[in-house]
């Protein structure tokens, strides 16, 4: 949360679904959090990695999967993996 | 930049069909009659007969995913292979041992995410899973854990709280194993296990389960009992001759003959059948035999009177 001078004032920033924008609260124990590896041009995992989140309402729902589908070649044709 | 891009295209392009061919023969490609609407977007095409045909060139797509998200754990005991059905465990126990993960082949124990009383208590950081819907306890237990999953999913599994669905046929022994070992050299391929180019030594046919009846008759076969010696053929009539037993005792008497029985008749009974030495005396008419008294009973005494009793 931010104030009327823009700083922010909360000391928790709670994360956010990356399919549906929805707020990964703390008591919310079904998200979680996939790190999807970069590889190089040989085919070799170069210790960097992509990270979704996923709020347990969406993985409740069976949805998980073509979500994570749907980010991974969105970001897949970004960084040219 | 163009003919490096073309030589991995190359590369790449070869082994993704020499894959897709494994996968064939394996029959990765046939699903089941029925279909999640979740898994529709896997299937190719429906058969005459009702069966679903898996479009093999996503299932690869989703096994390199896969393959990324294993790699990116920096510790490899934290991921969890599991499989409850029969076919899949010595497939999850090859798969541990080549790629460090830890394997659970057999029953889950509910409470092992969740139960921290437990001896076999653990808290992964990811959970592979050879079929959601036998193996659905560790799934629900994953989704009180913040345990991301990747599963095998047939077109009719359920893709409740599965975060990577690899679209297979998961109920063929050859299909899992052929996945797995697929799965395995993604993942050492991607660590630089298995450096790029080269073939991987470790056949697919390890990832295969085998019968406990073909494991014996294998076993069997070879161990053939050893031939024993020919037995000897003993030369019964030259040992047991007959001048070796001589009569050393002479002959026993001979039995009289009935000639010598007859020299003594038995005594023939008359033919009244009466003994005339045996019988009494004939009473001579008008003597009557004298009367003895009889002795001890007159001379009795009285029984004495019992003084105590009355």
């Amino acid at each position: 949360m931010q104030n009327e001078e823009g700083k922010t004032v909360d000391l928790y920033v709670p994360r956010k679904c990356s399919a549906t924008n929805r707020i990964i609260t703390a008591k919310d124990h079904a998200s979680v959090q996939i790190n999807i590896g970069h590889l190089d041009a040989n085919g070799l995992y170069d210790g960097h990695f992509t990270t979704f989140a996923l709020s347990g309402f969406v993985r409740a729902q069976g949805d998980a999967d073509s979500s994570l589908d749907r980010l991974w070649q969105k970001k897949k044709a970004e960084i040219k993996q | 930049m163009a003919a490096a891009a073309g030589g991995g295209a190359v590369r790449a392009l070869s082994q993704k069909e020499q894959d897709i061919q494994m996968m064939l023969a394996a029959d990765v490609h046939l699903g089941t009659k029925n279909c999640d609407f979740q898994m529709e977007r896997y299937a190719f095409k429906r058969r005459t007969d009702g069966i679903y045909i898996i479009n093999l060139g996503k299932t690869w797509e989703k096994l390199q995913l896969a393959a990324r998200v294993i790699v990116a754990i920096e510790n490899p005991q934290d991921i969890i292979v599991q499989s409850a059905r029969p076919y899949g465990q010595r497939a999850v126990l090859k798969f541990a041992q080549y790629t460090g993960a830890h394997a659970i082949a057999g029953r889950h124990t509910p409470g092992t995410f969740t139960n921290q009383l437990q001896t076999s208590f653990s808290e992964p950081r990811l959970l592979i899973l050879t079929d959601p819907r036998t193996d659905h306890q560790p799934i629900k237990e994953s989704a009180l854990g913040n345990i991301p999953t990747i599963a095998f999913c047939d077109t009719d599994s359920p893709m409740r709280y599965v975060d990577i669905g690899i679209p297979a046929n998961n109920k063929g022994r050859n299909s899992i194993g052929c996945l797995f070992w697929l799965l395995a050299r993604m993942v050492l391929q991607m660590r630089g296990t298995i450096l790029p180019g080269h073939k991987w030594e470790v056949m697919v046919d390890l990832f295969f389960y085998r019968d406990p009846e073909e494991a014996k008759e294998q076993e069997e076969e070879a161990a053939v009992a050893p031939e024993f010696a020919a037995i000897t053929d003993y030369q019964g009539a030259d040992q047991w001759g007959g001048d070796q037993w001589t009569s050393d005792v002479t002959a026993p008497p001979v039995a009289p003959t009935g000639a010598d029985w007859g020299a003594a008749p038995a005594p023939v009974p008359t033919g009244d059948g009466w003994d005339q030495a045996g019988a009494p005396a004939p009473v001579v008419d008008g003597t009557v035999p004298p009367l003895v008294a009889p002795t001890g009973w007159d001379q009795a005494a009285p029984p004495p009177t019992a003084q105590g009793w009355e």
